[in-house]
């Protein structure tokens, strides 16, 4: 039977033994997982064991793709990748956009599983079916955009695809990231320490062959017609993202008092005028430029063009660098901020880790826990911009007894301060957290504290809790109250279902901004892209249990490595303290209300109350029997 | 489909006989942002076998991210084209100025794909000969797409003779029109300060 | 125009069942007087689960779509919400087709 959609091919990369070898996709978990993150999950479930060292040769590194990345289904460049992740100790996946997720399906490979590691630094040179493990010695230590070039260099060809880490990856810092295209990444959970940790400096893809499509004519037809109901269902953000990207969120959390300012302690920046899109726009953006297949182009493309920063120059820079590395910790310096981001774009770290890292550090030391010996002389007074900059250069190169320390990241090396700062690790299960203050979106505030890979606003990214009428809440979700952020009604039942179609998204690989506003985006895109392209008939229920599935096999992974209800908390300062100033001045979230939601969530997910341990019957009815058997023989079975 | 005389200085004058050459892709350079639509597009539902797939698709994005370039490439359908040089008669103009492959006449020989200044011209491997832009036969699917997810872009359009000086000056008008409405609002305030 | 026209419209739009409270409240707020969003927003918050800006300026679209709010100008922004670049806001009103609408949700 004719495959299309999916390549049908996993590329296993031994790194110990310099091997490669090929597999063919199982058909049973193309139609039950589809691709992407659902391949990855299951493929991590079934090969890393628990207890195995994050950062160790038996650690896995997989990067997956889905059966529509690569075609004109919009936003479907994106690429996932996944490992045990040395800042959760347990589940960790990053996602990423750009054009690698592309190039890598071109090339006819749906997913790559690396495993051991290198004796001596290597790159990894797809050519079609050319598959060449190069000498790397010569570009370790490189910084990311200079490994990029080097790597186009060493292969002849400026127009292939360089995934890749920076000196963060290299050293193991555990905030560090995966990096393609110059500067898009693969962020969360410290996929670049396992990548670094595996002596792999860069994945080099060039490919010819292409994905088909079986039905190309409709699939051209799909894709123009949801363009048009983006636009029209969607307009306002579709209008505002296209000119703007994600730093428009600064001025728009600011507005919803909502954005994360000094350390999480209160929700609005007196100096967000500053950093936000005016200013941005006004005099340092070029251009916009966009993902595969995307109908916003919401990245920035900046330079910098006079000053001491003049020369540098950026690219898809988000919300999480203009507002991480100015409200975040307190400073009001643009520039700052740009170059703040441009530098972890350079060294390989995540945004989010790095500033939540930062901005710990910067609470400490104005609360007096850490002292101006602990910090090797830098004064992180609220305020001093320059020191953002110098923490980030330091984490990233492990400078220094502090730099050592940043590159912990906030939970571990709250750990190791004590004395009151693990209070200020404003992290859940060890990972940071972006976006926005839970006390002001109860459902997606919840979420972080559920999300299987650790603190993270993406497992359920419910935009539509501030997007969606009460009236489309009612229709779609089945919750009108669900509608009210300040509430605590129907929070669980609307986490469910966000986290289930973006465990979808992760899985098609779609990016989860062409699924904002618009309900009938939601409910109707994945299974019509799905059936146009891939040829089978699949239906709403069919990717709705898909996202289930992805979502409890996470779970049952973390079971597995010891975490259960208790690491499903938000930080302490989210209950105990009440938003100190602004627009939602007084906000709060109770533990007791949380408890309430997560009693609700663990119902509809299929989870024991008392221990956060996936059920039995759950798993069963989603197909998931060895995992349920696995579970049993642990003792992890709820 | 009347085929062109391998050398201007032998044809007969086309506007003079009244026939209207000059169609081709309108591309605004600064204003594309890489997105690749038109790459994929195009391969998918024109090389005959439903493949997405940059390598078989007649319009190419070269993107630069440095220096924030994302420059589609694809055949200019030339007045006086270089890639009329094939020795199998294969490449002929219309009455429009689409320049077109005959699949069947040709050999492969790459001549036409070393003569296009623009690398407009790729090579199919597996068929053994060449292609490019045919302007989908008067409604180019890379405009089309791009136009519906970049509609306030304008970054391709299909250009007649009649249109396209008039839409390239009117775009250097606005930008210039823009900078002197900029700079009297800049010297009132000087003024006023 | 008539209620049916209206269902129509709606139907159209693939808005059935999703025209509310939500919009009865906006068009009662523009009824008399023109308004931008954001007055609209200050005044109906935290009625019948309204929460958000973002779920006016959008309810409010869907109005539009419906021909049951015209606009009629534009108001300076103290937020700029609307477009993060811009100062102003539209101003909008009810319609003829929003008055039979305005009738029927509020039975």
């Amino acid at each position: 039977m004719e495959l299309y959609g999916w390549a049908g091919k996993i590329l296993r990369v031994d790194l110990s033994k310099e091997t490669f070898k090929t597999q063919p996709l199982p058909t049973d978990m193309m139609t039950s997982l589809i691709g992407g993150r659902g391949f990855n999950s299951k493929i991590l479930y079934d090969e890393v064991a628990p207890g195995t060292d994050p950062l160790g040769p038996d650690n896995k590194l997989i990067f997956g793709t889905g059966p529509v990345t690569g075609t004109i289904v919009s936003t479907s460049g994106r690429f996932t990748v996944t490992a045990k992740s040395p800042t959760t100790d347990a589940f960790g996946d990053a996602n990423a956009g750009g054009h690698w997720g592309g190039e890598l399906k071109w090339a006819g490979y749906d997913v790559i599983v690396f495993e051991g590691a290198a004796k001596k630094p290597v790159f990894l040179w797809i050519d079609d079916d050319q598959i060449e493990l190069r000498n790397a010695e010569h570009i370790w230590g490189l910084d990311y955009f200079k490994t990029t070039e080097e790597v186009q260099k060493d292969v002849g060809d400026m127009d292939i695809s360089v995934a890749g880490i920076g000196p963060a990856g290299e050293r193991l810092v555990y905030t560090s990231c995966v990096m393609n295209e110059y500067t898009r990444a693969a962020a969360k959970c410290g996929m670049g320490a396992v990548m670094g940790s595996k002596r792999l400096k860069a994945i080099a893809v060039r490919g010819t062959k292409g994905v088909k499509v079986a039905k190309p004519g409709e699939l051209f037809k799909i894709v123009e017609e949801y363009i048009e109901i983006l636009k029209r269902e969607d307009r306002w953000f579709y209008e505002n993202f296209s000119k703007y990207g994600t730093p428009m969120f600064v001025d728009q959390y600011q507005q919803l008092g909502a954005l994360p300012t000094r350390n999480w302690r209160e929700t609005c920046y007196e100096e967000a005028e500053k950093v936000g899109v005016g200013p941005f726009y006004k005099k340092y953006v070029k251009k916009k430029r966009a993902c595969q297949s995307c109908p916003y182009h919401c990245s920035p493309y900046f330079t910098i063009d006079e000053g001491r920063f003049a020369g540098t120059w950026d690219d898809g820079t988000e919300y999480e660098a203009t507002g991480g590395f100015s409200s975040k910790v307190g400073c009001g310096d643009l520039e700052v901020a740009l170059v703040g981001g441009a530098w972890c774009d350079k060294f390989g770290l995540d945004y989010i880790n790095c500033a939540d890292t930062i901005a710990w550090a910067f609470e400490c030391y104005n609360e007096g826990i850490l002292t101006k010996e602990d910090t090797d002389g830098l004064d992180l007074k609220w305020g001093n911009a320059d020191a953002v900059l110098e923490c980030i250069r330091r984490m990233a190169y492990k400078e220094g007894k502090f730099g050592e320390l940043l590159a912990l990241g906030s939970r571990k090396a709250g750990r190791k301060v004590g004395k009151g700062a693990e209070y200020y690790s404003i992290t859940i299960k060890g990972q940071q957290m972006g976006m926005m203050d839970p006390r002001v979106f109860h459902a997606w505030g919840f979420a972080y504290g559920v999300s299987t890979r650790g603190g993270d606003h993406l497992r359920s990214h419910a935009v539509c809790e501030y997007m969606f009428t009460p009236e489309e809440m009612e229709k779609y979700v089945g919750s009108r109250k669900a509608a009210d952020r300040f509430g605590f009604e129907g929070k669980g039942k609307l986490i469910f279902w966000t986290e289930n179609i973006r465990a979808l998204n992760d899985s098609i690989e779609n990016c989860k901004y062409f699924f904002r506003g618009s309900p009938r985006l939601w409910t109707e895109y994945p299974h019509k892209v799905l059936s146009a392209v891939t040829g089978l008939d699949w239906t709403y229920e069919m990717t709705f249990a898909a996202g289930q599935r992805i979502n409890l096999i996470e779970r049952a992974y973390n079971a597995r490595e010891g975490l259960g209800r208790k690491d499903d908390y938000l930080p302490e300062r989210f209950y105990k303290e009440l938003v100190p100033t602004g627009p939602t001045k007084g906000a709060s979230f109770p533990r007791e209300q949380y408890d309430k939601i997560l009693d609700e969530y663990y119902e509809m997910r299929g989870v024991d109350k008392k221990t956060g341990y996936p059920k039995k019957e759950k798993l069963l009815e989603l197909g998931l029997a060895d995992i349920a058997a696995d579970l049993e023989k642990r003792r992890k079975l709820g | 489909m009347k085929q062109r005389a391998k050398s201007f200085k032998d044809a007969d004058d086309p506007y003079r006989s009244g026939e209207r050459m000059g169609h081709f892709i309108g591309i605004a350079y600064d204003k594309c942002c890489g997105c690749k639509l038109c790459e994929l597009s195009c391969s998918m539902l024109r090389s005959g076998k439903g493949i997405s797939s940059p390598a078989l698709s007649r319009i190419r994005v070269l993107r630069r991210e440095p220096q924030g370039l994302d420059i589609p490439m694809v055949c200019l359908h030339c007045e006086d084209p270089p890639c009329m040089v094939c020795p199998a008669d294969a490449m002929s103009q219309d009455q429009r100025g689409v320049v077109m492959i005959n699949d069947d006449k040709c050999i492969g020989c790459k001549q036409c794909l070393l003569a296009c200044p623009f690398g407009a011209i790729s090579f199919n491997p597996e068929k053994g000969k060449v292609f490019k832009c045919d302007l989908c036969n008067g409604a180019p699917l890379c405009v089309r797409i791009c136009n519906v997810a970049h509609p306030a872009d304008k970054v391709l359009t299909y250009q007649k003779p009649e249109m396209f000086e008039k839409s390239i000056r009117t775009r250097a008008f606005e930008r210039i029109a823009n900078s002197v409405m900029q700079s009297r609002v800049e010297l009132a305030s000087k003024v006023k300060g | 125009m008539s209620k049916s026209d209206l269902d129509a419209i709606i139907r159209k739009e693939k808005l059935d069942g999703l025209i509310g409270k939500t919009h009865m409240m906006i068009l009662e707020q523009v009824s008399q007087v023109d308004k931008q969003p954001q007055e609209i927003f200050d005044i109906v918050k935290g009625k019948h689960e309204v929460s958000s800006f973002t779920q006016v300026l959008r309810a409010i679209d869907q109005l539009k779509r419906i021909s049951c709010v015209t606009v009629t100008g534009e108001k300076t922004t103290t937020l700029g919400s609307s477009d993060f670049g811009s100062k102003t806001e539209p101003t909008y009103k009810i319609s003829e087709l929003g008055r039979t609408l305005l009738n029927d949700l509020k039975k």
